[in-house]
């Protein structure tokens, strides 16, 4: 009798469930990578399959002579975008190891239905030296849950073999045509002869998954090379899965080579701990009902210091810095400083459950103003009954009630007690310099200790310096003649790198202020960087609870010695003389959808003119992945190899990986090449990042951790 | 777990990039404490979880109800075997929060009426949860269904809500032994589904309407846990 009541409970909930499930359709995910780094089954050709959103993977590819290495980024659901370092030996009269940079990007235009197949278009090397360009429109169509059908269209290299037809002309690819690189073909996309391709991929089990494949590249310019023969078109490979986050892949290719691939992938939407494993948060005190009419802590006269004494307690047990205190009979204003949580709003929750149990009862106003370097960012006010009622309700209930304003529209905020400056901060540990791409060695790093010191003196008047001593490394062997045709603003990188001395980083002082509401300014002067020295002024506006800001910076500069003591060198260099100012107006907004622009315009330190732009997506637990490039009136002729700047940036929040709250980012620049045009000074603490982290939008991403 | 060891992967190539050796500030990650936690999560991948001797578990119940006199409450958590015997740290209308008992490490689990509605500290916390339609259902002792909530953190620190459809069937009648407690009670099997799986829970409710035992599904981190009234 019981089992007969359970099982129709199980089925009346079936029923009730049937209703509002969504049937996903299965958009033809992979996290397999083919010979190009691509997401996609395939070998060399690619499919319409995507990685999961945000998906970052490393794929090594290695068979005789070739090497490719690619960086690939699930940019959107529908977008993927690949970074990628090829090495072919014996490829290039006149090179032993022919290295070259490319970039690719794939979309998927239509997604996987029941009876239609998924549809992708795509770009290979369509940035670079184009020794690899090709474009795609490719079909994939799942037969069942294990096994995925792909055909498609090629041009350029994936028009190369058995073309079945051209459309209008395509400039051959040439060495000597390759110039600076760095060029969009436009007019050659989808150009020229094309041929068709196709495959199929099968998963045999969890571990092992099959893939086979007719090529439509004839690797025309390594068969005239003679290093490789490409005796059939088809190609097999076999995929295992060593690990959630390691594929390892062995394949054939042209009836000839064997070879080796394997891929490293992440997705920072997948936390170590998801909501992290710090300790839990004070419970917030409720009030007894009434009690919050009793005044007469007021009238007591030591009451103040014995409150503030407990709320520095209760922070300081948090990771929080209580700055300052203003009481009144209802209500509270306390200035905090943060240098533990990464979400904001963790530091926020917190900082409001301490003050529940610390104020008297008639305290009903909480007003928290975030300090950064010294200056007011933003007050956030929260009703101390909002606090109460919603500890246990879903976050988004407090987001609503939440108000941020700008410190100085608020009013007043408490003056820094005593004793809370000036401070010092220190750190002693170790720091990595890589040196990439170079084709004598494409990987050289120096490893050394570094001492930071800080000095915080108030207001705004932060003293800084570091200062750093090689221990180990080859980055002084770099040989490569310095043939550039701007001012060498940063092309002598290597001239710095080979000093075995001591050498001091940076000694600044600096002063941060409030210009007026909503306005931020700055001030660094001393030795800004390692190459420079001079003086930076910024001035930013940023409303608290907007996601557009407008800043403007203006520099003067002077080039240190190499050694990166005290002492400066000649502006004049064999490409031109170095100018003593540069500066921009920049623009950031917050675009959305996870999604960050930022551009630029101004003068560069070359003293050439122009505009950058910078797209990041940006998780809301503050992994970032961007790309940014730099066009100025420097011709590609002066710019040299690579023709402008670009790179591709990445941000990781140390707390991703160790599951406990820390503002420590790791964060990686990956430039295919430095050149001088498009470069900017690197000056600390650019007022943009310094300050947003505490306005609302910034916030609100995160809220999730408020009540963490 | 693919986290776990993508961590392993990243750490030391970050760490060296980043982390201080030794600083006075609070936002530098020390580089021993990430190789800590290489090290701990190695560990943690290796090592099974054993059960916790039950008679040392009852003897510590007993020092509890002995030395403190407020609400007292026995946690398990099946996947990690871990036993823990709460005290109530503070109320908030219907919800008391819980903290271990006998340590000073702060983990708290909040509950409504004996239902655990919340975790902090524990990993892959569960933030919030509502459950005024389940424990509408408790106390009615019948058949019927509704729907509970529950959020969670998820990567990217963004709340997720899972939406579960729970049956409730009212089964027998047991005798509840624990701590102070000697009772009868009434086990209520409640099944539910959500968009991704299903859980089964189970409630002891005894003849005035309190829920003295809960056996609930947290979330895909922590799992199931058991709590019991101990007074």
């Amino acid at each position: 009798m019981i089992r007969k009541r359970k099982v129709i409970g199980a089925i009346a909930i079936c029923a009730a469930a049937a209703g509002p499930v969504v049937v996903f359709a299965d958009t033809l995910k992979t996290t397999l990578t083919n010979n190009y780094g691509n997401p996609g089954a395939l070998i060399d050709m690619p499919t319409a399959e995507s990685a999961p959103d945000g998906q970052l993977s490393t794929t090594i590819m290695h068979f005789d002579g070739f090497t490719k290495t690619t960086l690939s980024f699930q940019i959107t659901d529908r977008l993927s975008g690949s970074f990628r370092y090829a090495a072919t030996r014996g490829l290039a009269p006149g090179f032993d190891v022919f290295y070259d940079r490319s970039f690719d990007l794939k979309f998927r235009v239509f997604n996987e239905t029941d009876w239609t197949p998924a549809v992708s278009v795509g770009l290979r090397d369509f940035i670079g030296t184009g020794i690899l360009a090709g474009e795609y429109v490719v079909a994939t169509k799942s037969v069942g849950p294990r096994l995925r059908l792909t055909g498609g269209v090629g041009w350029g290299r994936l028009g190369s073999y058995a073309s079945d037809g051209s459309i209008g002309t395509r400039t051959p690819f040439s060495f000597a045509g390759v110039g600076t690189g760095g060029n969009l073909n436009v007019d050659d996309w989808f150009q020229g002869d094309y041929a068709f391709f196709g495959g199929a991929s099968y998963q045999i089990s969890d571990k092992f998954s099959l893939s086979a494949e007719y090529s439509s590249d004839n690797y025309d310019i390594a068969q005239n090379a003679n290093i490789t023969t490409r005796r059939s078109p088809w190609n097999v490979a076999l995929d295992y899965q060593l690990r959630d986050d390691i594929t390892l892949r062995a394949f054939g290719q042209h009836g000839e080579e064997i070879g080796a691939l394997v891929t490293f992938s992440l997705n920072p939407r997948n936390a170590t701990v998801p909501g992290g494993t710090e300790l839990a948060p004070l419970p917030v005190a409720v009030r007894p009902a009434g009690s919050a009419q009793d005044l007469g802590w007021t009238t007591q006269p030591s009451s103040t210091e014995r409150i503030t004494a407990g709320v520095d307690t209760s922070l300081d047990q948090a990771g929080l810095d209580l700055e300052g205190i203003k009481l009144d009979g209802r209500s509270a204003h306390v200035s905090i400083r943060n240098d533990r949580y990464d979400a904001t709003s963790e530091a926020l929750g917190r900082t409001l459950r301490s003050l529940s149990r610390e104020l008297p009862a008639s305290v009903e106003e909480l007003h928290v103003t975030l300090i950064r370097n010294g200056i007011p960012a933003s007050t956030m006010s929260f009703s101390r009954t909002d606090l109460e009622r919603l500890e246990h309700a879903p976050a988004r209930e407090a987001l609503a009630v939440a108000r941020f304003t700008d410190t100085l529209r608020f009013g007043d905020y408490p003056d820094p007690r005593a004793g809370i400056y000036p401070r010092f901060e220190w750190s002693v540990g170790p720091y990595l310099r890589t040196s990439l791409f170079d084709p004598d060695n494409p990987i050289r790093a120096d490893l050394g200790a570094r001492a930071r010191g800080k000095y915080h003196l108030g207001s705004g008047w932060v003293v800084s310096g570091s200062v750093g001593q090689k221990i180990v490394g080859n980055l002084d062997e770099v040989t490569r003649p310095n043939n550039s045709q701007l001012p060498r603003v940063r092309s002598d990188v290597s001239r710095y790198n080979r000093t075995d001395e001591p050498f001091l980083e940076n000694l600044t002082v600096a002063k941060f202020g409030r210009l007026g509401p909503d306005v931020y300014g700055r001030v660094t002067g001393g030795y800004l960087e390692r190459m420079y020295a001079g003086v930076s002024g910024e001035v930013l506006w940023k409303p608290v609870n907007s996601r557009f800001a407008l800043g403007a910076e203006v520099n003067y500069a002077q080039p240190r010695d190499f050694e990166q003591q005290f002492g400066l060198r000649s502006r004049s260099t064999p490409g031109g003389t170095i100018p003593e100012f540069s500066g921009h107006v920049s623009a950031y907004y917050e675009i959305g959808n996870g999604f960050h622009g930022q551009v630029d315009a101004g003068r560069y330190l070359a003293g050439d003119w122009g505009g950058t732009l910078t797209l990041d997506r940006e998780f809301a637990n503050g992994w970032k992945v961007g790309a940014f490039a730099t066009f100025t009136d420097a011709s590609a002729q002066q710019f040299g190899e690579g023709s402008f700047d670009k790179g591709i940036r990445i941000i990781v929040p140390l707390s991703w990986i160790l599951g406990q709250p820390t503002t420590q980012k790791a964060e990686a620049t990956l430039r295919p090449l430095t050149r001088d045009g498009g470069q900017r000074l690197e000056v600390d603490e650019r007022l943009y990042e310094t300050i947003r982290g505490s306005h609302q939008p910034d916030i609100a991403k995160s809220w999730g951790k408020y009540w963490r | 777990m693919s986290g776990n060891r993508v961590r392993l992967l990243a750490v030391g190539l970050i760490a060296a990039l980043v982390a201080t050796g030794c600083t006075n500030t609070r936002q530098d990650v020390n580089v021993l404490s990430v190789a800590q936690t290489l090290i701990d999560a190695r560990k943690s991948e290796r090592q099974e979880a054993t059960e916790i001797d039950e008679r040392i578990v009852q003897a510590q119940v007993k020092k509890a109800l002995q030395s403190e006199r407020g609400p007292l409450a026995l946690i398990r958590f099946e996947k990690t075997k871990s036993v823990a015997i709460l005290r109530q740290i503070e109320t908030n209308g219907a919800y008391r929060t819980w903290s271990t008992w006998g340590t000073i490490e702060r983990r708290s689990i909040s509950t409504r009426d004996g239902v655990i509605t919340a975790t902090r500290g524990l990993g892959s916390d569960l933030m919030s949860s509502d459950i005024s339609g389940l424990l509408h259902m408790l106390t009615r002792l019948e058949d019927g269904i509704a729907q509970q909530t529950l959020r969670h953190l998820d990567g990217e620190n963004i709340i997720a809500e899972t939406v579960a459809d729970c049956a409730f069937t009212p089964d027998r009648r047991e005798t509840f032994t624990s701590g102070d407690l000697r009772l009868h009670a009434t086990r209520i099997d409640v099944f539910c589904k959500t968009e991704e799986g299903s859980f089964s829970n189970v409630y002891l409710v005894n003849g005035s309407g309190r829920i003295v035992m809960s056996r609930q599904w947290l979330g895909d981190g922590i799992g199931y846990a058991t709590i019991k009234a101990l007074r």
